[in-house]
């Protein structure tokens, strides 16, 4: 475009400059050529006088009539012309009215310009009175001004075709040399780019806003960033999906989650990852625009499924999807609900039979010689209640903090004969022999815990023991623990429920049967009590064989305790 | 036109999806409460079965909607045409299960769970309901194949447990079995059947995957 205006401006400029100059220069040569046509026939009408003065009228016949281009006239002085070249002279009227013959008769010269009225063109005439006293007259045409302009106009033409095609020319190298520098600027660095002044404003311009864009890539850039190492670093899954559930974003979670293959799932519906009717629904209702959260099973893992919409300019746009695997939370609920329910059924269970016991004999219904058998229920029943509160105070006392107890140095094999001779007269009742043995190692804890570990494994060790049993208890160490092992040969953990033996009310006997007395909470205080010393727990079980619990005491242990435990431990252990 | 097409098609690929998950569904839950003999669970067959039917016609109604204004060509008529039939064997699939879930409800048949047959079974019918839609999904040439593969082996199970039937019958032993041994063999051979019969339309699914891939159909 920028071109054809050149080209138009340039074309315009010297066409209308051609014209000019033409008509002016036209102007000045045909003033010229007036002055210089009235001198001539001055001169010529003087020279052919002066023939005519010297040689009378023959001359005229001898003038060749190719220099004739002038009109020759000769009128006597009464204004009749005697003579012409051009017309017969009959034909001519009067002369003496012309304005040039009465100059030329009163002053011997005269001359005139008009319309001719022989010719009827604008013509010069030069009149010289001869001695003879008649007129000689000389006129010439005016030359024409517009007819010679035009005569010029072929030329013009030639001159403007060639100058149309400079302008072309022109033109065409004039706007590429705009443009081509506009074109081939180097964006990247405008200031680098060496052209004209002319644009230094705009390529400051561009420069800065090439700093501006560059600016808001870079913030856009680290928000993605951000977003992404947000994003795919979150455990949770995340999956965005627009209105007509096609996966905008999925981040690395919800992939594993849907066990999805390798693969691009971007611009997919989201079905082709799982197309479970509950997942159907959610995102169903969410593009209605109602938030919805679920649970979900895959794989045996539970998710919750929060799904909300995303909505502008009050229509739904897309929507955002959460997924939280809370397996581990709802095993641990239902532990817990489970432990609550122990703890009712365990403490209900004593107190329903000493009520019963208690009202039948409220009610006079026993005989005085059953009372004692009945009271001595009663007072084991309670007992059994005490202790078990005892235990499970114990327990959340150890839940809680450990406020008044001494970090000591504590000599392990006093603390376990100590014990054992505690437990001597209960072993010796259910003929169960206790040997110590091994050599004594020092350790940093808590006496009073350590024993009541002890008292707890070896009560364990007893009760589910067979008449003629025995429990050994050994102590040693190596380079890296202080080990008590504690040996019975009673009758065993299956290997399935090893694991949970620890767990708080967990009873190997399903029946609940409290023949043999025990709360459920003995392993469950040990436990706790070995995590306090950072000690571990082993356990070797085989059923009908016997079962081996060791303590380890890591060596470090042996220098230092940690009282600052992390407070409580979840209720279900 | 062409993005309507496009989406439209987008649709019925989701769609198919949503019915196959709805068909994996309905097996998964029947099998269980058969497996665990729970008729609360096999009550909530009904309903998705139900579903099923209704998204049947839907897809019906968008294939036919898609072939006649859009008059797709190769490649997306094969997946139009697929769809269609894919639609009508997963509707037997949801028939089926309802059925197996019917026999469920009853109640009055104390399934033995340790009968090692029928439980391989309905996972090996549910595996291959899975598969076949999986195949349909990722467009997978090779689980197809394998799919229509399995078919062997329910129908082995199907004859390990009819032949099962007829001993017991044939030993005439009625004595040691329970009072109403005839039901409990009647019912067991038609869950077999039924099956029997998913695997088979499993099957039919995997074929179909296999045509609108490569659009060459397996000649029965």
């Amino acid at each position: 475009m920028i071109k054809r205006k050149i080209f138009t401006n340039l074309f315009l400029l010297s066409i209308l400059s051609i014209l000019l100059t033409s008509l002016l220069i036209s102007l000045l040569y045909f003033n010229n050529s007036t002055e210089t046509m009235k001198v001539n026939l001055r001169n010529n009408a003087n020279f052919i006088a002066d023939l005519l003065n010297v040689d009378g009228y023959s001359v005229l016949e001898k003038i060749p009539n190719r220099a004739k281009t002038d009109r020759i006239t000769i009128v006597d002085p009464s204004g009749k012309a005697l003579y012409d070249n051009r017309k017969s002279v009959s034909n001519l009227t009067d002369h003496s009215s012309r304005s040039e013959i009465i100059q030329a008769l009163e002053k011997g010269i005269g001359e005139s310009r008009r319309i001719s009225d022989t010719t009827s063109k604008d013509t010069f005439y030069y009149a010289i009175k001869l001695k003879d006293g008649n007129i000689f007259r000389v006129s010439r045409d005016y030359p024409d001004f517009i007819k010679s302009f035009l005569a010029s106009i072929p030329l013009l033409a030639l001159i403007a075709i060639f100058v149309t095609m400079i302008s072309l020319f022109l033109a065409r190298r004039q706007s590429n040399a705009i443009v081509d520098p506009l074109n081939n600027l180097d964006l990247e660095q405008p200031m680098a780019n060496n052209i004209y002044d002319e644009i230094a404003p705009l390529i400051s311009r561009i420069s800065d806003q090439q700093n501006q864009i560059k600016l808001h890539m870079t913030e856009l850039q680290e928000k993605q960033t951000e977003f992404n190492s947000v994003v795919s670093n979150m455990k949770e899954g995340l999956i965005l999906l627009n209105q007509n559930a096609n996966i905008l974003t999925i981040n690395e979670s919800a992939r594993s989650i849907f066990a999805a293959e390798p693969g691009n799932y971007l611009g997919r519906k989201i079905f082709v990852l799982h197309r479970s009717s509950a997942l159907q629904n959610l995102i169903e209702s969410a593009l209605e625009g109602n938030p919805r959260e679920d649970v979900l099973t895959i794989d045996g893992h539970h998710y919750q499924f929060l799904v909300n919409p995303v909505s502008a300019e009050d229509k739904i746009k897309g929507v955002v999807l959460i997924i939280l695997d809370i397996t581990d939370k709802e095993e641990a609920e239902a532990r817990r609900r489970e432990f609550t329910g122990n703890v009712s059924h365990e403490l209900k269970t004593p107190l329903t039979s000493i009520r019963g016991y208690a009202e039948i004999i409220h009610n006079g219904l026993v005989k005085s010689e059953d009372i004692p058998s009945f009271s001595g229920r009663i007072y084991s029943e309670a007992d059994r209640m005490l202790t078990m509160v005892n235990d499970i105070m114990t327990l959340s006392h150890l839940d809680e903090d450990l406020p008044d107890l001494r970090t000591e140095t504590v000599d392990l094999l006093p603390v376990i004969q100590d014990v054992s001779e505690r437990m001597k007269p209960m072993a010796a009742g259910n003929q169960i022999r206790l040997i110590v043995d091994g050599e004594n190692f020092q350790i940093k804890g808590i006496r009073q815990l350590i024993d009541e570990m002890i008292f707890n494994i070896l009560d364990n060790a007893i009760k589910y023991n067979r008449p003629g049993g025995s429990v050994r208890i050994m102590l040693n160490s190596d380079a890296n623990y202080g080990k008590v092992r504690i040996t019975d040969t009673g009758i065993g953990i299956a290997r399935e429920e090893q694991e949970r033996v620890f767990e708080r009310f967990y009873r190997v006997d399903k029946s609940h049967s409290r023949d043999s007395g025990g709360t459920g909470l003995g392993l469950s205080i040990v436990k706790h009590i070995a995590k306090i010393h950072r000690a571990k727990l082993e356990l070797d079980s085989q059923v009908d064989i016997g079962t081996s619990i060791t303590i380890l005491f890591p060596k470090e242990q042996l220098a230092s305790v940690d009282i600052s435990l992390e407070p409580g431990l979840e209720g279900s252990e | 036109m062409r993005v309507r097409f496009d989406e439209q098609l987008e649709l019925l690929n989701s769609e198919l999806i949503k019915m196959g998950g709805l068909c994996e569904e309905v097996i998964f839950k029947a099998a269980t409460a058969m497996l665990k003999g729970d008729p609360e669970l096999a009550l909530e067959v009904i309903p998705i079965d139900q579903e099923i039917d209704r998204k049947e016609h839907d897809i019906e109604n968008l294939c036919l909607k898609l072939l006649l204004q859009q008059q797709p060509v190769a490649k997306d008529l094969r997946l139009v045409s697929a769809a269609l039939k894919m639609v009508t064997d997963m509707e037997r699939i949801g028939d089926q299960a309802a059925d197996i879930a019917e026999i469920v409800r009853m109640d009055n048949i104390p399934f033995d769970n340790n009968n090692p047959y029928i439980r391989d079974m309905a996972n090996a019918t549910v595996y291959m309901v899975n598969n076949s839609i999986n195949a349909f999904v990722h467009r997978d040439l090779e689980m197809a194949h394998a799919v229509i593969a399995y078919d062997d082996i329910v129908d082995d199970l199907f004859n390990k447990i009819k032949v099962e039937l007829i001993q017991k019958i044939s030993a005439c032993d009625i004595t040691g079995l329970e009072d109403n041994f005839g039901e409990i063999a009647i019912d067991m051979l038609m869950v077999a059947k039924y099956f029997e019969r998913i695997g088979d339309h499993a099957v039919n699914i995997a074929e179909w995957v296999e045509f609108a891939i490569t659009g060459h159909l397996k000649d029965t």
